[in-house]
């Protein structure tokens, strides 16, 4: 099988070295490295075929729409969407929260509804709630988070209590970018749909890394940024049943949106297009999807038992280093590849810049969850988030650096 | 073992290790708190002011990063006795010293030169000023 050492060489950013020591990049929850077929995609793109999409009826423009179009496609099977027309171009997951919120929840929601998120939300699956509950006279609500260090995950229990009828749309994580908790998403959609709530799965952590099937998990909308998944920046999509879709209003107005428009009103195309006003990221979605091509021909079967191999290897050895919290599910319970810590008396940002020294990259902080951070009482923790290319020796390397930055502050 | 980091100089490191005027100031008549949202830092300011305006006293409480509070640490050795309406002047020094990480052409800082060595880190310089903008705020704020 081709993974960790064997396709490090597809990265070229990993040859390197930091601060005199070689790379060790462990800070794929923030944005994962890109493999040299997708940095060749986007530039074969800009050296051959750059053209606006859907408007020439020139040879260039041609190639770029149908570029476009078949990234579009791509996107759909890698999801297994019945219809590529449910794949919605955006900039990523903050884009696509926000035209769910912006589009579907002004449409439905009424004073005394209720929006469920959970307690482990990135701050991009919680604010634009916020921001819907105080525009529409709705509740926001939360699923609890369980366990001192988080380690029980949600409260499937008051559940039941919480999916009242009120519910119009229960929004959580698949994979909480804290905690590498792995909720079971099938469960919540099909508890949410027994009580009519409109489910929005948060997969900007599982995107790329483990097997994603929209029919199977019966999801209304699924949401994700290329970025986390070998793909470039600034390019992500909204998954949205064609039903919900078709009958949402627009999102942003402009051109490639409208089917005709006069000085007094204008009509929309349908969905996709309806929701992607203005010339698109063109090149990010077929640098996304090179890398649904690359992903899938390493195998997302193969990368998840990968990340969960050495989240869970890091878990072990780090629960050895002296004065040390680890949050989320405790040792041989199932973890994404991820885990986030804090030391007794040494803030983050020290560990963090200590580790650099190393050429070690963590990421520290609150990550995107001041709330989460507040309930389990830590200004803040750092996170080592594994991918495809990291190995075994790599968690050895952070665990080495953990016990010399525990020297240097003891 | 030897700095593990350009980061934590020899007086950044005895600052941290040994927190000078760390704790209250009952005789206090000036106060402010600065919070680091970002990344949790906290630092509270005490000073008092005696009748020429000149900072008497000044003490630090607060939590957070090493650097956070080692910079507290010596802000509270280096205006001990200097006039209030001198901090706004050597904060925009400290300012400069951590954003190029020197100095200001003609001045001598003394041990807050050590403050540039986080000029490389941008997401580090509020750590570094935390303090600093406490006391401006302290000036700043009516007598308690
Ligand atoms: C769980 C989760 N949701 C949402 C986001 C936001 O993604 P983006 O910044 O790409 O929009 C992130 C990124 O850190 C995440 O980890």
């Amino acid at each position: 099988m081709r993974i960790g050492n064997a396709l490090r060489s597809d990265f070229p950013i990993l040859d390197q070295q930091v601060n005199g020591k070689p790379l060790v990049y462990l800070d794929n929850g923030a944005t994962s490295q890109k493999p040299r077929a997708v940095i060749d995609a986007v530039a074969a793109y800009y050296v051959h075929d750059n053209a606006n999409v859907h408007r020439g009826l020139h040879a260039l423009s041609m190639r770029a729409t149908a570029a476009f179009e078949h990234a579009r496609t791509r996107l759909a099977r890698f999801i297994n969407a019945a219809d590529p027309a449910e794949i919605v171009f955006t900039r990523g997951t903050t884009e696509s929260i926000n035209l769910v919120a912006q589009t579907w929840g002004a449409a439905n929601l009424r004073p005394g509804d209720v929006i469920l998120a959970t307690e482990m939300e990135h701050h991009s699956n919680l604010v634009p709630w916020q921001m819907l509950a105080a525009r529409t006279g709705a509740t926001l609500r939360y699923v609890p988070v369980t366990g001192i260090d988080a380690e029980h995950g949600l409260d499937l229990a008051a559940l039941d209590q919480l999916l009242t009828p009120q519910v119009k749309l229960f929004a959580f994580t698949h994979i909480s970018n804290t905690l590498g908790i792995i909720n079971p998403v099938a469960e919540l959609c099909r508890r949410a749909r027994a009580v009519g709530a409109v489910t929005v799965v948060d997969a900007a952590q599982s995107i790329g890394h483990e097997p994603l099937d929209v029919q199977a998990l019966d999801c209304d909308f699924l949401v994700f940024s290329g970025h986390k998944m070998c793909g470039p920046t600034g390019i992500g999509a909204l998954y949205g049943r064609r039903a919900l879709l078709d009958a949402m209003p627009p999102y942003e107005g402009g051109g490639g949106m409208i089917e005709t428009v006069e000085y007094s009103h204008s009509t929309w195309k349908p969905a996709p297009e309806r929701f992607e006003a203005g010339t698109p990221n063109i090149a990010g979605a077929i640098g996304l999807a090179a890398a649904c091509d690359y992903v899938d021909a390493v195998g997302r079967p193969a990368i998840a038992a990968h990340d969960h191999h050495l989240g869970a290897l890091a878990r072990a050895a780090l629960a050895d280093l002296p004065g040390i919290r680890i949050l989320g599910p405790r040792i041989g319970e199932p973890r994404a590849g991820m885990v986030s810590f804090a030391f007794e008396g040494i803030h983050a940002h020290d560990v963090i810049t200590v580790a650099d020294q190393q050429g070690v990259a963590l990421r520290g902080g609150h990550h995107c969850n001041m709330p989460l951070m507040k309930k389990l009482g830590l200004p803040s923790t750092a996170r080592a988030s594994f991918y495809l290319y990291n190995t075994e020796e790599e968690v050895a390397t952070l665990t080495a650096t953990l016990r010399k930055v525990l020297k240097f502050f003891a | 073992m030897p700095s593990a980091d350009e980061l934590f100089l020899a007086v950044i490191d005895d600052h941290r290790l040994h927190p000078r005027h760390r704790g209250p100031l009952p005789s206090a008549n000036r106060v402010a708190r600065r919070d680091n949202l970002s990344c949790g830092d906290i630092c509270t300011v005490q000073l008092r002011l005696d009748p020429e305006g000149r900072i008497a006293e000044v003490a630090f409480t607060g939590a957070g990063c090493a650097l956070s509070q080692a910079s507290a640490s010596l802000l509270t050795v280096c205006v001990t006795g200097l006039p209030a309406s001198a901090i706004p002047a050597l904060y925009q020094q400290i300012h400069d010293t951590v954003t190029t990480g020197r100095p200001p052409e003609g001045t001598d800082l003394g041990d807050l030169a050590a403050l540039g060595s986080v000029h490389a880190r941008p997401a580090r310089h509020s750590c570094a000023l935390l303090a600093w903008q406490a006391i401006l705020a302290a000036i700043a704020s009516p007598a308690v």
